[in-house]
Formats: C-alpha cells, structure tokens, sequence
C-alpha cells in the first residue's frame, strides 16, 4: 500500500513532464509556423499588390484608348479646326494635325496621344497610348 | 497551465496550410484576373491603332486617288480614261508599306474595290467611283475583322 502510494507522485511527474514536452513543441511549431505565415503573407501581398497596379495600368489604358478614340473622331469630323489639349481624369489628349495640300483638296494627318496628366510632355515620359489617323477632304466637297 | 491540456503537436500546421493554401488561391485569381484585364486592354489598344492606320492608309489612298482624277476630270476627261489613270495609279502603290499596311485592289464594274488590312486583322474596304463631274465619289467604305479560320482567338492563354 505505502509503495503504491509513492508512485502516484512519480506518475504525476511523469505525467507533467509529458504535458510540458507537448507545450515545448507546440510552441517551437507555433514559432515555425508563424515565420513562415510572415513570409506566405508578403508573398501574396506582393502579388495582390502587383496585381493591383496591373488592373490599374488596365483600366487606364482601356480609358486612354477610349479618350483617344473619341479625339480621333472628333477630327475625322472637322479636320482643319485647331484643338486644345483635352483633360479628362488623370489623363490628358493632345492632337497634333498637320495639313498636307494637295490636287484637288488636302489631307490632313493627327497623331492623337493621351498623357498622364502629371507627366504630360516631360523629358522621359511616353504618352499611355498614341495613335495616328488621318482625313482627307476634297476641293468643293465635305 | 495544464499539461494534459497542451494541443497535440501539428494541428496548427494544418490550420497554417488551409489557411495559406485559401491566401494562395485568392492571389492567383487577383493575378490571373489583373493579368487578363490587362490583356483585353492591350487587345483594344491594338485593335484601335489598326483601324485608324488603316482609315489613315485609306483617307491617304483617297487623295492619291483626287490627285489623278481632279486635273482629268478638268480637262475633261470620259470616265473610262479617268478610272484607266486611277488603276494605273493602284497598280504602282506597293502591296506592302513600311508600317505592315497590306494593299490591294480590283476593278468593279465602273468602280475600283480598294482593300486596306493589318496583320492584326483589322480590313477596310472601300468602293469608289467617279460621279457626273468626274470627281471621286466614295460609295462605301467598310472596317471589319478578319478571324483566321484556322487559328482560334485567344483573348488570354494565361502566359
């Protein structure tokens, strides 16, 4: 009975220490495993992040294409009038018309560009998107 | 702080890898989206530019066109001499400019068909004839797309 009685203590030691080795791997995964969730984090950050300025960058060319479109239409209907640069949002849509005479009328030919407002025409900077038409527009007709 | 109560070693680690497994998903569907978004932009921008160059190629064509047929027509020229200078004039215009503008051209009836198009695939197609002064006169002028029939359109391989 009395060396039963000794041995409770030693099997709740044992017990214990068990516990306390479960709580030392625990912790030392947790440690693991919050580093590597640090580094997935700024991984997928850095990618939704990307991602962001990508859809960005998307949605103001679709809008620059859109912007420069209409200042393209705009010339083909009254090619010989002058055209202020043009802002819309953060864009800005310039039209440079050059007028080429020729028998039996003249042809005029635009470079339509849409800049960053910001950056419009700066040493370095490339318009978001250009394009160059042109009209003809014949003696005595329209 | 019990010892029987301490959580069994590697159910946080399944709890992490769901978990970054849902973040890695929900950042491949935010690139994959972006990444197309940006496709179909460039896909408009590319489809714009080639149909202004080839309205460019098309109004330049037009006056090459007036710069024959204007000084015949007054001199008073018949209209079968006036569209035999104009075809000679088509005739001399290379098949190909330096930009990638394809040409081409046919005789229709009292008309010429001119055909503008760009390797994207974007086409113009113009019929011009001469009216009663002998002036040019447009008597349709058309943009369309070709699709190559061979080769499927993909909007985005995901590349």
């Amino acid at each position: 009975m009395a060396s039963r009685l000794a041995r409770v203590p030693a099997r709740v030691a044992a017990a214990r220490s068990a516990g306390n080795g479960r709580w030392r791997a625990f912790t030392v995964e947790a440690v693991g495993l919050l580093a590597v969730t640090a580094f997935c984090l700024a991984v997928v950050v850095g990618l939704v992040g990307a991602a962001a300025a990508r859809s960005a960058d998307a949605r103001e060319l679709t809008q620059a294409v859109a912007l420069v479109q209409n200042a393209a239409e705009s010339f083909a209907a009254d090619p010989s009038s002058q055209r202020a640069p043009e802002l819309s949002g953060d864009l800005v849509v310039t039209t440079s018309v050059e007028t080429q005479p020729c028998e039996g009328g003249a042809l005029y030919r635009a470079r339509v560009e849409a800049w960053r407002a910001q950056e419009a025409h700066s040493p370095g900077a490339e318009p978001v998107f250009a394009l160059e038409t042109a009209r003809f527009v014949g003696r005595g007709r329209p | 702080m019990s010892g029987d109560r301490a959580p069994r070693a590697g159910s946080l680690s399944v709890f992490v890898l769901v978990f970054g497994l849902c973040l890695a998903v929900l950042a491949l569907l935010a690139a994959a989206t972006a990444e197309a978004s940006w496709a179909v932009a460039e896909r408009q921008a590319q489809t714009a530019e080639a149909t202004y160059a080839n309205e460019a190629a098309g109004q330049e064509g037009l006056a090459g066109l007036e710069t024959v047929a204007a000084p015949l027509a007054a001199l008073g020229a018949g209209e079968d001499e006036v569209l035999a200078a104009l075809e000679r004039w088509c005739a001399e215009q290379p098949e190909k400019n330096a930009d990638g503008t394809a040409f081409s051209w046919a005789r229709d009836g009292q008309a010429l068909a001119l055909s503008w198009s760009q390797p994207e695939g974007r086409r113009l197609d113009a019929l011009v004839a001469l009216d009663e002064g002998g002036r040019l006169a447009v008597r349709s002028w058309r943009a369309t797309t070709v699709i190559p029939s061979q080769e499927p359109e993909h909007l985005w391989s995901g590349q």
